[in-house]
């Protein structure tokens, strides 16, 4: 077990250091001069001399290979360096103010839809074919197919505009999370509710829930001493799929209701050409879906030992 | 379940020559009249697919079906409501949303299918070529599997079309190269279970080539569960699409999108609420349609995969 641990996360490093490549060198790629961007254009006139003075003290005369290295090796000590665009702000320091909201928001979305889908998912399993199910399901599809953002928007004009309930965006007060975690969960319940339902069905066939009902335990003991654990089993493996939606979700959500995070930081900066935040953004976040990925095999061969890795 | 359905291994032809070709052929007819029959008894899903192919039919001619210009503007009617003459009204500027809709569908239709097509041949050579060789080309690509599946999508595509400058075209390309990791993995499984069989080992002792075997004989068996994996994601590439549209990075002006259309709207929420209704009413209906075909055809080629 350790092994495999530790092999993973090997693993691991090596993905992510393909992914500070590749942003890296697509980034470079991108069209425009960095110093036109931090002056804004044509605003403010240069000499030649004060241009490479810039280009020198931000390691732009470099060329990119040598760019690229310096920026591994600092990303090693966990300085993510500065932002150019944005005149010197230390990008660590955008992060961790960004990070907070959209933890948070991310947080509750994914406790919210766990709480409803796990329950529903089994209910309708266990009612199979009946009026439930049929409604869980339809839900459920029609869930899958909603576009987010246009679910918030909708939000929006009902619960804020035409009933002046809710704050229509910012995030101060409880009452401000209400609809973007909405917009933000309902994809995933829709996916896990699912989920949950179709590996319940396939649990309640099993022999061993024939050989419970046989021995004459009531339907109740059956289900909860005997079906629940096994069912949960399938929720584990899409941990990092939901880590991947739910940090996709939060750019759309977030830039909808203004909402203080990461999310809307990264759409900002990619629009004011703000690569050094943008990079820094695209490494956590994947570093993050990452890690949700390993836990997730992780936690698979732990809680079922018949998966005892390969 | 009965097991007579299940999909029979490909038989192969060339191997027990002499004119069982036509005898192969025949088999394959079967097979797929037999899934078609297995498809229909799957209502949405027939629904759907109707739905779909009307939709087709008005992304290939939709100048048959725009009441008006799709681009031209009436600065006095600005926001109008739905009227006999604009049955969902007008936008912003005073273009008629029903013919931007219509004209939206062809660029929906254009992303999902181009991009879907992309993402098939790159994943399915790389999970051939991986599962086929297996050793240090197997884990050179798993590795490069692993790194595009843990890419957080929505943020990598914004990245790469700030980069590359958002079109049309930047937006296919970008969706194709960058969704074709699940396809790999699936036909990496696949080929990895096919490569020992025996009409496989028979090809490789009749000495035939690698890129022969496998385009001959491997990739044809596993090719079901990938058609299921592409009807089912073809409906998450046009939600991809209207994001990007959405946040701005997708298709630009004045080249109708549903995405951009609802972000055209967004700013006018207040004034006019109905801009925004009916392009999130299409794109809903449309992914939910490509859902429901994929579901009835997980059912109908790959029972294993079924809920």
């Amino acid at each position: 077990m350790i092994g495999y641990v530790i092999r993973r996360l090997f693993q691991g490093i090596i993905v992510v250091f393909l992914i500070t490549f590749v942003t890296f060198t697509v980034l470079q790629a991108a069209p425009g001069d960095p110093i036109e961007l931090m002056l804004g254009e044509g605003a403010i006139m240069i000499t030649e001399q004060q241009r490479e003075a810039i280009l020198e003290r931000w390691g732009l005369d470099k060329p990119w290979y040598e760019q690229y290295y310096l920026w591994l090796l600092n990303f090693t000590t966990g300085d993510l360096g500065e932002s150019i665009v944005r005149a010197g702000t230390p990008v660590h320091e955008m992060l961790l103010d960004a990070a907070v909201p959209t933890l948070k928001l991310n947080a509750l979305a994914f406790l919210v839809s766990t709480l409803i889908a796990i329950p529903a998912g089994m209910l309708a399993a266990i009612k199979r074919y009946s009026a439930f199910d049929s409604a869980v399901m339809i839900i459920a599809s029609a869930g899958v197919a909603l576009p987010i953002f246009w679910v918030a928007l909708m939000l929006i004009i009902f619960l804020s505009l035409q009933l002046g309930w809710l704050p229509p965006f910012g995030s101060s007060g409880w009452k401000a999370y209400i609809m973007p975690v909405t917009a933000l969960a309902l994809n995933e319940v829709a996916l896990l509710t699912r989920l949950m339902r179709g590996s319940m069905l396939e649990v309640l066939e099993q022999d061993y829930v024939r050989t419970a009902r046989a021995k004459g335990l009531s339907e109740y003991a059956v289900i909860v001493g005997h079906t629940v654990r096994n069912a949960m089993l399938p929720i584990t493996t899409v941990l990092g799929v939901r880590a991947g939606l739910l940090v996709s979700g939060s750019v759309v959500v977030e830039s909808i209701f203004s909402w203080p995070g990461l999310g809307t930081l990264f759409i900002s900066s990619v629009e004011r050409f703000d690569f050094q935040v943008v990079q820094a953004i695209v490494v956590l976040l994947t570093i993050f879906v990452l890690l949700a990925n390993i836990l997730t095999d992780l936690l698979y061969a732990y809680i079922d030992p018949r998966i005892r890795v390969s | 379940m009965d097991v007579t359905s299940q999909p029979q291994p490909q038989v192969d032809s060339e191997l027990n020559s002499n004119g069982t070709l036509a005898t192969a052929d025949r088999q394959q007819r079967s097979q797929l009249s037999r899934s078609w029959r297995r498809f229909r008894r799957y209502r949405p899903g027939v629904v759907a697919l109707v739905f779909i192919a009307a939709l087709g039919i008005v992304a290939l001619v939709p100048g048959l079906f725009e009441p008006h210009s799709y681009t031209a503007i009436a600065p006095g009617e600005r926001g109008g409501s739905p009227s006999w003459e604009h049955p969902l009204g007008q936008d912003d500027i005073g273009r008629d949303i029903l013919s931007r809709l219509i004209r939206g569908t062809r660029v929906a239709f254009i992303v999902a299918f181009a991009a879907t097509a992309i993402a098939l041949t790159i994943g399915v050579g790389v999970g051939a070529v991986a599962g086929y060789f297996g050793g240090w080309v197997d884990s050179v690509l798993s590795r490069l599997v692993d790194a595009v599946l843990a890419f957080p999508l929505l943020i990598l595509l914004i990245t790469l079309a700030a980069v590359f400058g958002p079109s049309l075209w930047t937006v296919v390309i970008v969706i194709g190269t960058t969704t074709w990791a699940s396809y790999a993995r699936v036909v990496r499984a696949d080929v990895l279970s096919v490569r020992e069989r025996e009409f496989v080992v028979a090809a490789r002792a009749a000495g035939a080539a690698s890129p022969r075997i496998i385009m001959r004989h491997v990739l044809p068996t596993v090719m079901g569960p990938v058609i299921v994996l592409a009807s089912l994601s073809v409906g998450g590439i046009i939600l991809l699409e209207a994001s990007l549209s959405f946040l701005g990075f997708g298709i630009q002006r004045p080249t109708p999108a549903w995405g951009s259309m609802l972000s055209d709207g967004r700013e006018y929420i207040r004034r006019f609420p109905h801009i925004i209704i009916f392009p999130g009413i299409m794109i809903f209906l449309t992914v939910l349609a490509f859902n429901l075909i994929g579901d009835g055809l997980r059912d109908a080629l790959d029972p294993r995969q079924r809920e």
